[in-house]
């Protein structure tokens, strides 16, 4: 599993107790009922969102800058072989 | 409906945590970004539609006397006598009569709510409660205008412009010797109460 994946799972994680929470106290019709669903149902997936959001654009942006360990080396190789001029 | 959605977006994104290697990003887009604030979304609706229940606004131990009001077996007291008679839903008294019947109203008995249940947890309860502001006759107009019984009201009529000063809350529906008895709350356990079959 890749770093991708575990943030994924990390936010997976944070928006499933944050939908198990909001499940829970939608049948509870008190005041209190309100605030732990956005309080805390709200904030944990509200940041499981987030992560996994700035997961696929941290993705999407890095890959093309992020250097591609073989093609690395080739160039390395390549520039060692090139004779001094 | 929503319970359907809440499970199936509480299934998928379970999945996620289990094999988040083994899902398209379509399907985790779905099941963590769609899916999760739509249902989030149409929950925050369903607890404002709870918010309006009576049952809701009497759950606070605060406003018991107010809710026991309602069932006062005296229909003098304006609150009993609305509650007891159907003129206003039962499941929905409070809200009925204590929404400001203007644009934003809702919004704002909503932010006053979330105002009271903080001073309830984290601040001091007034000894005696009251209200933001004078109760205005728009409130009451927003139902009784134009009824007969309060078109042809005795005290209504008693002077040529009381009905048009009412209408502007220049004289108010509540004041001494009209409807000044509401809630009669501090009173509320010396008083017998109405026990109907089948009210909640």
């Amino acid at each position: 599993m890749n770093a991708e994946h575990k943030r994924i799972r990390i936010a997976a994680a944070l928006i499933l107790g944050g939908l198990l929470v909001e499940r829970l106290t939608l049948g509870w019709a008190h005041p209190t009922a309100f605030f732990v669903y956005a309080g805390v149902g709200g904030l944990l997936l509200l940041l499981g969102v987030m992560l996994f959001l700035s997961t696929l654009l941290g993705g999407a942006t890095s890959h093309p800058a992020s250097p591609d360990p073989a093609a690395t080396t080739q160039r390395a190789n390549s520039a060692d072989e090139k004779p001094a001029s | 409906m929503l319970a359907f959605l809440f499970g199936l977006s509480i299934l998928l994104t379970a999945v996620l945590v289990i094999r988040p290697s083994q899902t398209s990003k379509a399907l985790a887009f779905t099941s963590l970004f769609v899916l999760p604030l739509t249902v989030s979304y149409m929950g925050v609706e369903t607890h404002i539609e709870n918010s309006k229940q009576t049952t809701f606004c009497t759950s606070c131990h605060v406003m018991g006397k107010h809710g026991r009001s309602l069932l006062v077996d005296d229909t003098t007291i304006l609150a009993a006598s609305h509650y007891q008679g159907g003129r206003i839903p039962r499941d929905r008294a409070c809200f009925t009569c204590h929404t400001t019947y203007t644009m934003y109203g809702d919004m704002q008995a909503k932010l006053r709510g979330v105002k009271h249940v903080l001073v309830n947890y984290f601040g001091k309860v007034p000894d005696k409660l009251k209200l933001y502001e004078p109760y205005h006759n728009r409130e009451c107009l927003h139902c009784h205008q134009g009824a007969r019984r309060y078109l042809k009201g005795e005290t209504h009529t008693a002077e040529p412009d009381r009905m048009e000063k009412m209408r502007l809350n220049q004289l108010s529906c509540v004041s001494k010797d009209c409807h000044d008895t509401v809630h009669l709350a501090n009173e509320v356990d010396s008083l017998p109460l109405w026990k109907p079959e089948g009210v909640k």
